[in-house]
């Protein structure tokens, strides 16, 4: 049996955020998590970015758990829309996206976005003077919980 | 040498060569500056960021009864109203009443004077809400209507202050939290470095002396046309020059007024600066006659040629004190990574270069077609000869 590398973004609800689900996942099953990013505050929707490891049955196992104990799981790239039309190109997010989701071209200046990089850290949505970065996707981010 | 006239004559004849300001870089490059300024006759600058200091002219037309506007307001936001009857002037930055601002958290700054303008450009109604004091000549004293730009008897653009010649760079040096600026948000130690400038693409920095933009130059203004009206407010030609001539922090300034009805969304954009405020980008473009070999060298001035001051925007610039705490190129910020206080800081901008090329393309198409001819100044810009300079303002009262 192969293993398998999955990269996940989690919504933990209020209510969920005070339980160490991640830990009882990984006590429960055989997987490596690794957090690449998280903002988890009391009583407030938490969100993390992270990519589970382990044999195929495992990390399947990990999410149904995660899933059945009230966390949304969502494919990542799905935190964040960009509005072609309402970006003018001046690459402030790609100054400060930190993982480099945010590119800008050094062909014609161009700001381009790799959803798979983006850890919907949110302040690319600050960042943007045009409004053309918008919390949005699977989770329905508000942009208070960025 | 040649004349604006000359070179207006070609235009007219479809024998003009105009290039960008990106060629011209390669042309002088390659050909030397003696050959581009006999074989090139324009080059096209471009600019694009947000430039605070705009703002809008409108005359609403007289209702029935007439009013003397006291007091208006365009989608919420406060227009000036102290002119004649039905004349408003709507700041770029004007903010719509009601915007919490800063009191609980960086402000969003969702609204303001830029946003309306650039609805009017999109075609949207506006509404209009004013009062009147009621006189004999203008009996109202309330007005709520819509507007649009068809309906309006004039809507002009009228920014005070833009195409700033340079501008400084700025960092957080000394807040432990990332502050929030109007070169925006500003991580500590320093963590990042905000810049503000299209750089070799930009308008004065291809002409540093104002050889040939002053009063009555005709520009590429938000996407249609537009005059440089004299020096923007803080024009300061004095600050210190490298060997090129480049102004090594922010210098001179353009004021400029152009037909809003022909400008494009594109180019006149709202913008909201968390924590800071609302604001409008605006899009320009200058054509630069060549008129001899001194113009074909400041024309090809390069990224590398063109340094700017490192400021602390945590504590130096609020206080208006400090000195700069360095200085770097153009082709370093560009490069998305720049050394401050001796650590690699990434690069911000604020200044989008696509639509600066862009801007210079669309001149250069303009100019080639014919629809675009160049104007030489009535009067120039104030030089450094002159000695002018900002004055900064010491608060007194009356005894």
């Amino acid at each position: 049996m192969s293993g398998v590398t999955k990269t996940v973004l989690l919504e933990f609800p209020p209510d969920q955020v005070g339980k160490p689900l991640v830990s009882r996942a990984v006590r429960g099953f055989e997987v490596e998590i690794n957090i690449l990013h998280a903002r988890i505050s009391p009583s407030e929707v938490g969100r993390m970015l992270a990519v589970v490891e382990g044999e195929e049955p495992e990390v399947e196992g990990t999410l149904d758990f995660l899933s059945s104990s009230g966390v949304r799981i969502a494919p990542p790239g799905e935190g964040l829309a960009l509005d072609e039309e309402l970006c003018t190109h001046c690459g402030a997010c790609a100054g400060l996206c930190p993982t480099g989701a945010f590119t800008v071209s050094r062909e014609d200046w161009k700001v381009a976005l790799d959803m798979t990089r983006c850890i919907a850290c949110g302040i690319c949505v600050e960042a943007c003077p045009y409004g053309a970065v918008t919390p949005g996707g699977a989770f329905g981010f508000t942009e208070a919980g960025l | 040498m040649k004349s604006v006239e000359e070179i207006n004559t070609r235009i007219r004849e479809g024998r003009a060569v105009v290039v960008t300001a990106a060629e011209m870089k390669c042309i002088v490059e390659t050909e030397g500056t003696r050959a581009a300024a006999e074989r090139v006759d324009v080059v096209t600058t471009g600019t694009f960021a947000p430039m605070c200091s705009s703002g809008a002219l409108f005359n609403i037309g007289h209702p029935s009864p007439r009013i003397k506007l006291k007091t208006a307001t365009l989608n919420g936001v406060p227009a000036h109203a102290g002119l004649a009857a039905v004349d408003l002037f709507l700041g770029a930055t004007s903010l719509r009443e009601g915007d919490p601002g800063n009191s609980a958290g960086p402000g969003r700054f969702a609204y303001g004077g830029g946003h309306v303008i650039e609805d009017l450009l999109r075609g949207r109604e506006v509404e209009l809400r004013a009062t009147g004091h009621g006189t004999d000549c203008y009996p109202a004293r309330e007005l709520r209507t819509l507007i649009s730009l068809g309906s309006l008897t004039d809507a002009v653009l009228l920014n005070p202050r833009n195409c700033y010649q340079n501008y400084s760079v700025a960092v957080n040096a000394r807040s432990r939290r990332p502050i929030h600026t109007y070169m925006g948000i500003l991580q500590p130690g320093p963590g990042n470095a905000a810049y503000c400038s299209a750089g070799e693409l930009s308008p004065l920095l291809n002409d540093p002396f104002y050889r040939t933009i002053g009063l009555g130059t005709r520009i590429f203004l938000g996407g249609g046309k537009g005059y440089v009206t004299g020096h923007g407010t803080q024009h300061s030609p004095c600050v210190a020059r490298n060997g090129r001539g480049i102004p090594l922090g922010g210098s001179g300034t353009l004021s400029v007024t152009g037909d809003l009805r022909g400008m494009s969304p594109e180019f006149v954009r709202g913008v909201s600066i968390r924590g800071y405020g609302a604001s409008l980008a605006v899009g320009i473009g200058v054509p630069i006659p060549v008129l001899d070999e001194e113009m074909a060298f400041f024309t090809s001035v390069r990224n590398r040629d063109i340094s700017a001051p490192v400021m602390d925007y945590s504590r130096d610039y609020p206080d208006r004190s400090g000195e700069p705490l360095g200085h770097v190129t153009y082709e370093e910020l560009r490069s998305g990574r720049v050394v401050v206080c001796g650590r690699e800081v990434r690069t911000v901008p604020l200044s989008s270069l696509h639509q600066a090329g862009r801007i210079a393309a669309i001149l250069k198409d303009r100019i080639l077609e014919g629809s675009f001819l160049l104007s030489a100044p009535v009067e120039p810009l104030p030089g450094p000869d002159p000695g002018m300079c900002t004055i900064p303002l010491s608060p007194r009262l009356r005894a």
